[in-house]
């Protein structure tokens, strides 16, 4: 009985450490990719990085000539046999060169994030 | 067995037991949804462009199936092979509204609208009005 509540209790704690240390790599391959596309002006943030297999985020954030925080998410949505760009609840058709660059910046963003934070497990 | 001995079994334990399990395992989740991204990514990129092709040769010439056999393969079992991916694996899972909460600008209201019925119903209008229009 009280062999199984502490197991129950340690793969409870393993599974709160495994999404724990998931959303920490993701955050981390977050800002590498934000480095991708070049300096970001003061005041601002960017990150770019694979959620999930069918989902990519871009996120910025800047300030504006009135001095206003803005910030902007782009998800884009890998369906079978498109690419939907999703901005403020709106869904958009990824124009040809947007997807060519997106790409792009993908396999990019993949090289790098391998060689700067997973090149000890491949 | 001594206090040592046992010191070090605990810590044998901690290396390569449970503990040291959660970073295998999220290490290797993000490597297979890295990849799984980037090659969905390529798949469709590359559907597009064959479509896109397809579309081109046929204009030029409309009085013949003027795509070569090869493409027109590709291209349907490509077609096949995504939908079918995609249908067994589409779970708007956990870690989505996880992350797609933390990066909306602070101060919005997220709560879990990202994972809810309408996300597919408006993607699928979405998909409607590009394919009307």
């Amino acid at each position: 009985m009280l062999g199984r509540l502490f197991k129950d209790l340690t793969q409870q704690r393993i599974a709160q450490k495994d999404a724990e240390l998931y959303r920490k790599l993701l955050r981390h391959e977050a800002q590498i990719g934000g480095t991708l596309f070049g300096p970001v002006a003061p005041g601002g943030r960017r990150e770019f990085f694979c959620l999930d297999p069918n989902t990519w985020v871009w996120h910025e954030e800047w300030i504006d000539q009135f001095g206003q925080h803005q910030a902007k998410t782009t998800r884009y949505d890998v369906r079978p046999n498109t690419i939907l760009k999703v901005q403020d609840g709106q869904y958009f058709a990824l124009g040809r060169e947007e997807m060519d660059h997106l790409v792009h910046a993908i396999n990019t963003y993949v090289d790098r994030v391998e060689s700067e934070l997973y090149s000890f497990a491949i | 067995m001594s206090n040592n001995q046992r010191h070090n079994s605990f810590g044998e334990t901690l290396r390569t037991g449970a503990e040291f399990q959660p970073r295998i395992g999220a290490v290797a989740a993000r490597l297979d949804a890295l990849h799984a991204g980037r090659d969905n990514a390529n798949r469709v990129a590359q559907l597009i462009s064959l479509a896109a092709e397809r579309e081109r040769r046929a204009t030029e010439d409309p009085h013949t199936d003027s795509i070569a056999p090869h493409v027109d393969a590709a291209l349907q079992a490509a077609t096949a092979a995504d939908r079918q991916r995609f249908e067994t694996t589409q779970s708007l899972d956990a870690s989505r509204a996880i992350v797609d909460s933390a990066a909306r600008p602070s101060g919005e209201a997220t709560g879990n609208l990202a994972i809810g019925p309408w996300f597919e119903q408006a993607a699928q209008e979405a998909m409607q009005g590009e394919v009307a229009a």
